[in-house]
């Protein structure tokens, strides 16, 4: 029972930085119905960019490990420097083929993934690199159950900038403006809505909060790679599509039940398999319930 | 209502030229002597020491006497931008916007040679800025003048879109069609010749500008003409040309070797052709048919290092054992997810082909695991084995060889079946359930069955082409078939055109054979596949050999366009 409340808890985690990624992926496809295959490289630049913030830090201003200020500061820069990514990716690869046949921005999104993939390794780092644990590093046990503190921040930080983005969706002109373009673009720029403003604002939200994932990401795993990108990024979609592609509420309960399982089928049926256990999961749920768990809508 | 349309065009040309002479003076005379500074440019000290450069990939490329190198290259460029320019100057009757354009295409080859050659040296090799000398800069200075001048040259003149050359005699026909592919034969063996990684970019740059000059001013579809014309003829001296390549290679079998793996290439993408191209469903996973038509040659075909071995005669697997298990899996896949969307498909295929990426890695008992299979011997046929080659009036045939002449012939089925498929009533529906599927639907067509029929159909070719890699590699690992490869594969079918069998053939020899030239820079082969997948979407998304109603699709402008608003205006006015 504790090995497997354990689980529960590693799931959770797991699930919660897969949320923050596949609330881009379920935004951006529920306004201009792309798969934006690059979302996960913007995760992996968000863990990039923590760690280049950090060691800048840790070199300038003596910033060392467990010291909030460092952590405040890394995640504020990633969730800052991410968007100009995700901008350019929308203004400079999938604007101009908004007319063309689908299958165009599709393969500019595998491009673009590639791309940022391979611009990490070649300029950056091809290696593993290690990702200092920013948090401090506490950690208590409830009925044999290990929680560690930084645990319940990532589930703290994945569900709070999720209700954020909730009510902006729900209450704020641009958030009206965004659910106006998603379920109709031609007529909501007749009632005056800049759509390809609101577009880029949706780029902007989804790769901010994928940036923040990639920090948490890099405190939970401790190890970073430009490879990173690509699974996480694939677990991500199939969240969105296990909850509802569009759907945000879907998009973090898929990330939550996309993590649980992951963790219980790599716990009882060998790590080795982890990752065929989530893409399992993604066509079985595309062959009995396309639509999701809570069906494809847009907005909150 | 061709006169008119001719005299329309005459006339309008003569009214452009009228205007242009007034304006155009400077850049007509900048044109030539653009290409003039460029030759100048390859005959000054491209670098200032050699020594500096020695030992390095491109050493081959800066030596300061004589030609060869990069800078032969340059010259070749800069004497056609110089040739080109000059004829606009004596002959005003040629300065239409369709040479203007190609004038265009030389003035940025003369520029890009010496530009990239710079960039490389500098961002590679460690070279300073202050040890390259003034050639390249003089050479890029002729460049850009011609690029600009050009530009300037460009008179909105209507010019009939080319059209193949007509019949004049049919020995003419046979002389274009005999020069023609034995001038691509030379070429490709020019290419295969260049060793040194710098000297064949340059070789690249020129080849692909010259082509493209070629292709603007209605060349390549003038050879179109001669071709349509005399096809077994020009198929047969193709085939000809093909089995004698091996011969040319004097007993270095690399370069078979590695004609023989782009064949390979050829073959999967000719495969994914059929689903991406003619069916218009994106597969991301489809290295993964490649994998398995591998894997099953390989636990077919008496390796030595493997943990289930019973042998079966190699042409029964090339042919239908690992085809119909490819095309099983196809359908197994294809069957619960083809009623899905496009886009849900193409991330189900990614996981398909990671699936089953992982489950051959973790499956040891049938695949050892991440070792792979190994020591994969060459198969036989009856009681001759194809590794080991045999001389024939004089002339060695090595292994290698055998493996390519086979592939030729599966490739040359392949066609045949593809040409035949698309002009079927299976192809016709596969396109139109790529144009519109709710209308083919509405037309009868049963689009599930059809989709799946591609899915098998392209499944079918990978795994031929999967068995014979078995066999050529001598092994298979799971390292082999990950997700890059599927992207590599159908960047070849995106390059060379979708839909179009001799583009994507086209397509997958370039991106097979750069990166084994390129190898110096093979560390940013995959940075640049993936500006290259961008670029290409955004700059032609038909591909370098259009299939003709995606490039009607695609661009409805340029020449072909004006000639149907042409023909609109004469139908209205005659009407």
């Amino acid at each position: 029972m504790a090995e497997f409340v354990q689980q529960l808890a590693n799931g959770v985690t797991k699930g919660s930085y897969y949320a923050l990624i596949a609330l881009g992926y379920t935004m951006v496809y529920g306004i201009i119905q792309l798969i934006n295959f690059a979302h996960g490289e913007v995760y992996m630049l968000g863990a990039f960019i923590g760690l280049w913030t950090f060691n800048f830090g840790a070199a300038h201003f003596g910033w060392s490990s467990g010291s909030l200020v460092a952590l405040v500061v890394v995640m504020l820069v990633a969730a800052l420097l991410t968007p100009v990514v995700g901008v350019s990716l929308e203004r400079f690869a999938y604007r101009p083929l908004r007319g063309a046949p689908r299958l165009a921005p599709l393969i500019t999104a595998l491009g673009a993934s590639f791309a940022l993939q391979q611009l990490v390794a070649v300029f950056y780092s091809r290696g593993q690199l290690q990702f200092p644990s920013l948090f401090p590093d506490t950690q208590f046990t409830i009925a044999g159950t290990t929680i560690k503190l930084l645990w319940v921040f990532m589930v703290a930080v994945a569900l709070g900038l999720t209700l954020a983005l909730t009510t902006f969706i729900r209450t704020t002109r641009p958030g009206k403006a965004m659910r106006a373009t998603a379920e109709d673009p031609d007529t909501a720029r007749l009632m005056g809505v800049n759509v390809d403003q609101i577009i880029a604002l949706t780029f902007v939200i989804g790769s901010a909060l994928a940036g923040i994932g990639g920090v948490l990401a890099g405190m939970y795993l401790h190890q970073i790679n430009f490879f990173m990108g690509f699974i996480a990024g694939l677990k991500a979609f199939t969240a969105a599509v296990l909850g509802g592609i569009g759907n945000i509420a879907g998009a973090v309960l898929g990330a939550y039940l996309i993590g649980i399982l992951e963790t219980f089928g790599a716990a009882y049926l060998g790590g080795q398999w982890q990752d065929v256990f989530a893409f399992g999961v993604l066509i079985l749920v595309l062959v009995f319930r396309p639509t999701g768990l809570l069906g494809e809508r847009v907005g909150a | 209502m061709a006169a008119t349309t001719g005299g329309r065009v005459a006339r309008a040309r003569r009214e452009a030229l009228a205007r242009l002479s007034a304006r155009a003076h400077l850049p007509l005379v900048a044109a030539p002597l653009g290409g003039l500074v460029g030759i100048v440019g390859c005959y000054l000290y491209w670098t200032v020491s050699t020594v500096l450069v020695e030992g390095l990939p491109m050493s081959g490329g800066l030596v300061n006497y004589g030609f060869g190198g990069v800078r032969l290259w340059a010259l070749l460029l800069a004497a056609a931008s110089a040739a080109a320019g000059a004829a606009l100057v004596a002959r005003p009757e040629w300065r239409t916007a369709r040479n203007g354009r190609a004038l265009v295409r030389l003035g940025l080859g003369l520029g890009a040679v010496p530009l990239l050659w710079v960039l490389t040296l500098l961002a590679f090799l460690d070279v300073k800025l202050d040890r390259i000398g003034p050639g390249p800069w003089v050479t890029l200075a002729g460049g850009l003048v011609v690029w600009l001048a050009a530009r300037r040259l460009l008179a909105e003149t209507p010019a009939a879109p080319p059209r193949p050359w007509p019949r004049r005699s049919l020995l003419l026909d046979v002389v274009v069609v005999v020069a023609a592919e034995l001038i691509g034969f030379v070429v490709y063996l020019i290419g295969i010749a260049i060793d040194d990684a710098g000297e064949f970019l340059g070789f690249f740059i020129a080849l692909t500008t010259v082509t493209a000059t070629l292709a603007t001013v209605g060349f390549t579809t003038g050879l179109g003409g001669p071709f349509r014309r005399l096809r077994p003829f020009a198929l047969a001296l193709l085939a000809v040309v093909l089995v004698l390549f091996p011969l040319t290679q004097s007993g270095n079998t690399f370069w078979i070797q590695v004609t023989a793996q782009a064949g390979l290439f050829v073959m999967a993408a000719l495969g994914l052709n059929i689903v991406v191209g003619s069916a218009g469903l994106l597969d991301l996973g489809y290295v993964a048919f490649f994998g398995i038509g591998a894997y099953v040659a390989a636990l077919t075909g008496n390796a030595l290092l493997t943990n289930l071995n019973f042998h079966v005669p190699f042409l029964l697997v090339l042919l239908v054992v690992a085809p119909l298990t490819t095309a099983f899996f196809g359908v197994l896949l294809g069957a619960p997810t083809l009623r899905l969307r496009g886009d849900y498909l193409a991330i189900v295929t990614l996981g398909f082909g990671e699936i089953v990426r992982i489950t051959l890695n973790n499956i040891d008992p049938i695949t050892r695991g991440p070792n792979g299979i190994s020591s994969i011997p060459d198969p036989a046929i009856g009681s001759f084995s194809m590794g080991e080659g045999f001389t024939l009036a004089g002339f060695e045939i090595s292994g290698n060889a055998i493996y390519l002449y086979l592939e030729l012939l599966v490739i040359a089925l392949t066609l045949a079946v593809v040409y035949r498929l698309n002009q079927s009533r299976i192809g016709r529906a596969w396109v139109a359930v790529r144009e519109d599927e709710v209308a083919a639907a509405a037309m009868g067509i049963n689009t599930t069955y059809i989709k799946l029929l591609a899915f098998a159909a392209g499944a079918f070719f990978a795994g031929m082409a999967g068995s014979i890699y078995a066999h050529l590699l001598t092994q298979v690992s799971p390292d082999s078939f990950t997700f890059q490869y599927s992207v590599l594969i159908l960047a070849m079918v995106v390059l060379g055109g979708l839909g179009n069998p001799p583009g994507v053939v086209l397509g997958a020899i370039i991106l097979y054979f750069l990166p084994e030239k390129l190898r110096a820079f093979s560390d940013i082969r995959f940075l640049v596949f993936g500006f290259a997948l961008i670029l290409i979407m955004r700059f032609r998304p038909e591909g370098l050999l259009p299939e003709a109603r995606h490039r009607r699709e695609l661009h409805a402008s340029g020449d072909e366009a004006v000639a149907e608003t042409q023909q609109l205006y004469d139908v209205q006015r005659s009407g």
